[in-house]
């Protein structure tokens, strides 16, 4: 199980550069998604609250970065061989050491892997955790020098697009000088020393720049950082190689603690933690003691949602079929007027038997209500004798009727049918043969209610 | 943390169990969720049927009420053409009785109209669609009579219901 260089759980963290004789303590708390940072004293740590974790790094002069170069071309595979590639680089054995590989990609010609690795000797991570305990202090983090000056002045001072391609960051203080290259955003080493020495800065820089840079970005930082005066003759000899601007950091005495505190809180660019193995914090080990349990539990619980949220389904699909059955049988109680003989399932069937039956012993009923004769017949005599019609015989039955006669002029015919049709009768009209020697125009009309047109 | 050695197996066990459960308890549901979607339209169709019938069965209840305030027995032909026409001859004959729904039945009569004028026809008609219970026409037939506004002859079947 790997050790997480972050506390993400941690709300509050203190990042303390022991630097100097005091050391420099920053507080970072999350505040929504920035972080709002405090100088704090060393007391304060005395007790710490829950979720909150304490960040401290080594020194450049403690631990090494290296890029490492696999010929393989998958990162996951070349992670195995990176040990092997480190052992073979360092002076000392890798089995000694705690390491980390931060940071993998492919190189240009992408059949192999780079990768970004860092690590400390144990001796020097246990010298490095008697100084903190020395001052009281045991931090949950050991995160590397360099790389923190690198990601936090890329945080404060972000690339610009179009802007210098070798980025150089100087932590100056009165007991060392570590300074951070790379290009662009990416970090390609880092390097400590006493004092300032400009000619080994220069030489340094070359081996990763062969060919100057036209631009480079200067950022300085650290307790004694101050922006150079044009005149100062160390900085007047870099300028002369290595133009370009030169920024000093806001705060740049609290640099390096805030860079550990930012880094132990939130997710980034390569992040590391060197006290991982045997010297993993007693409180992290027992966070990482936690996780399958927490991992268990949550699977646990999704599994038990998962089943809850299908059982629920079933329980509504049952319950929202009773609940239509239940509908069915209310309703063809009340269409058949009584809840005997109505078999589950068959209520539709039910209903429909007995509103057939009813509707046929009420027709009696609803003849006399319908009235069609008597309603047509009036509104037929009426139609003839405004037409100027003669009814020879009318025989008209419930649902329709003929109609013969004769009338002065077709026209007069035709205006009898369609206003029997606008009065809601059905009604066609047909030409019939006159007998000879009659003047008048026979015709037959059919009758029948509306509807029956469907 | 002090925990049982056994209570981590313990827990990943419970959990790839409940797990299992769900996703096939997920399966079930998604594989029959087409087939419920399917049954549930049906019934909702259906139950717009039954509605339907609900509101037909509404009715003839509403009307067997409408019909429970006349009397029990219709007037009779004879008297509501007396009423409407004074002097009018007919002739008038109960073709078929027969049980409509329990407690009611179905009474036919034909009538027989000789030399009528349309007038008195439509008066005779009005008194009949009136009367308490109502008669219903089923079936006329009328023939012209050569003297205008007359007619000839008049067949009517009317039936009403009684209780």
């Amino acid at each position: 199980m790997t050790t997480p260089a972050t506390a993400s759980w941690a709300k509050v963290a203190y990042g303390i550069d022991l630097n100097e004789a005091n050391p420099i303590i920053i507080k970072a708390a999350k505040n929504g998604r920035s972080l709002a940072f405090e100088n704090v004293a060393i007391d304060t740590l005395s007790s710490l609250p829950t979720h909150s974790v304490m960040a401290g790094c080594l020194l450049q002069k403690e631990s090494f970065t290296r890029w490492l170069t696999a010929p393989i071309a998958s990162a996951k595979k070349a992670e195995k061989v990176f040990p092997s590639l480190l052992d073979i680089q360092l002076p000392f054995s890798v089995e000694n050491c705690e390491y980390s590989l931060l940071q993998t990609h492919p190189t240009a010609d992408r059949t192999g892997t780079c990768g970004l690795v860092t690590g400390a000797r144990t001796a020097d991570i246990e010298k490095r955790l008697a100084v903190f305990s020395a001052s009281g202090l045991d931090p949950h983090l050991l995160d590397q020098e360099g790389i923190a000056l690198w990601t936090q002045a890329l945080e404060e001072v972000p690339v610009v697009a179009g802007g210098p391609e070798a980025r150089v960051v100087i932590y100056l203080s009165s007991e060392r000088v570590t300074f951070a290259v790379g290009q662009k955003e990416e970090f390609l080493g880092a390097h400590t020393m006493r004092q300032l020495d400009v000619d080994q800065l220069n030489r340094m820089l070359k081996s990763y720049f062969p060919t100057p840079a036209p631009v480079t970005q200067w950022i300085i930082t650290g307790p004694e950082a101050k922006a150079p005066e044009a005149t100062e003759t160390p900085w007047n000899s870099l300028a002369l190689k290595w133009p370009g601007p030169m920024k000093v950091t806001r705060d740049p005495r609290f640099f390096l603690a805030r860079a550990l505190a930012t880094r132990a809180l939130t997710p980034g660019l390569i992040r590391c933690n060197l006290r991982t193995g045997r010297f993993l914090h007693p409180t992290l080990a027992q966070r990482l003691a936690k996780r399958p349990y927490q991992w268990a539990t949550a699977s646990l619980v999704a599994g038990l949602v998962l089943c809850s949220i299908n059982l629920a389904w079933l329980l509504f699909v049952a319950q929202r079929t009773a609940d239509i059955q239940k509908t069915f049988h209310s309703l063809a109680t009340e269409i058949t007027g009584s809840p005997l003989g109505i078999q589950k399932g068959q209520e539709l069937l039910s209903a429909r038997r007995s509103i057939e039956s009813r509707t046929l012993a009420m027709e009696p009923f609803l003849a006399a209500t319908e009235a069609p004769i008597t309603l047509a017949l009036p509104a037929l005599l009426t139609v003839a004798q405004e037409e100027g019609l003669t009814l020879e015989t009318v025989v008209m039955g419930l649902k329709n009727g003929v109609i013969h006669g004769m009338a002065p002029k077709w026209t007069q015919a035709e205006a009898a049918c369609r206003r029997l049709n606008n009065q809601n009768w059905a009604a066609t009209l047909e030409r019939k043969e006159s007998p000879p020697g009659e003047e008048r125009v026979a015709f037959v009309i059919g009758i029948g209610r509306s509807h029956e047109k469907k | 943390m002090k925990k049982n050695n056994t209570t981590l197996p313990f827990l990943w066990g419970a959990a790839f169990l409940a797990v299992m459960i769900g996703v096939m308890l997920s399966i079930r549901s998604l594989s029959g969720l087409g087939r419920t979607t399917e049954i549930w339209d049906k019934k909702a169709k259906d139950l717009q049927e039954l509605k339907a019938m609900r509101s037909i069965a509404a009715e003839h209840r509403s009307l067997l009420n409408h019909y429970a305030q006349f009397p029990s027995f219709a007037p009779s032909l004879g008297e509501l053409a007396a009423k409407a026409v004074p002097g009018l001859s007919f002739m008038t004959r109960t073709t078929e009785t027969h049980p409509a729904l329990p407690g009611w039945t179905a009474k036919k009569v034909s009538i027989g109209l000789v030399d009528i004028t349309g007038d008195d026809l439509g008066r005779f008609l009005k008194a009949v669609g009136n009367a308490a219970p109502p008669w219903a026409i089923l079936d006329c037939t009328l023939s012209a009579s050569p003297a205008p506004g007359r007619l000839a002859k008049v067949e009517l079947v009317l039936e009403t219901v009684e209780r």
